[in-house]
């Protein structure tokens, strides 16, 4: 066994983020267990907006969680590379500007969730974002996730979340 | 615990503290040349 990642340490994403005015969305199955899907994952995976203001906001938010970001990893965080794979810091965070089946941040970020203060793209995204990556797990994951997505539309707006 | 995440140890993944593409077709593509098909980041097991 190795680091954790948990509730506690969404939350630390979460607000250190929020002080720093980082715009992103909680993506893959972290976002889908934010939402109420019952599984694991060894990771967080999120969905950052590409742009010079917000990539200086992720850096200041990463530092301040504890990462340790060298010059030249600063840099590349705050260009916007289309994937970022972190296990420098107290937990493994994957930072994604470009993720395979949603075309554009402002779309998703138009369509998500607030749970608890979590920014969490909305179900159909995570499942879209599985279905273009097309890899092994994500087909594994599909067919259940499909599912939560029925059982979760059919929920009041106010239990959503 | 609320939530919980257990982290397992991945060979490969977890052996660079820190990874990063240009674009998401050379990081599947990394998957799938130096990943254990185990893992199930490849296309096929």
């Amino acid at each position: 066994m190795a680091k954790t990642f948990e509730y506690r340490q969404a939350e630390e994403i979460r607000d250190a983020f929020s002080r720093h005015g980082v715009r992103y969305l909680f993506l893959g199955k972290s976002g889908a267990i934010l939402l109420g899907y019952p599984d694991t994952t060894q990771d967080a995976d999120l969905f950052v907006e590409k742009s010079p203001s917000n990539g200086a906001a992720i850096v200041a938010a990463l530092i301040d969680l504890g990462f340790e970001l060298t010059a030249t990893e600063q840099v590349e965080i705050s260009r916007g590379k289309d994937f970022v794979q972190l296990k420098n810091g107290p937990f493994d965070l994957d930072l994604v500007f470009a993720p395979d089946g949603i075309e554009r941040f402002e779309d998703a970020w138009q369509r998500r969730v607030d749970v608890e203060g979590f920014p969490v793209c909305h179900p159909a995204d995570i499942i879209a974002s599985k279905q273009a990556a097309n890899r092994a797990k994500d087909r594994e994951s599909l067919p259940r996730l499909r599912a939560f997505l029925d059982y979760w539309r059919e929920k009041p707006p106010t239990e959503r979340g | 615990m609320r939530y919980a995440f257990v982290h397992t140890y991945k060979p490969v993944l977890d052996d660079a503290r820190y990874r990063s593409f240009d674009t998401m077709a050379e990081y599947r593509a990394w998957c799938e040349r130096e990943l254990p098909r185990w893992l199930g980041y490849g296309q096929d097991l």
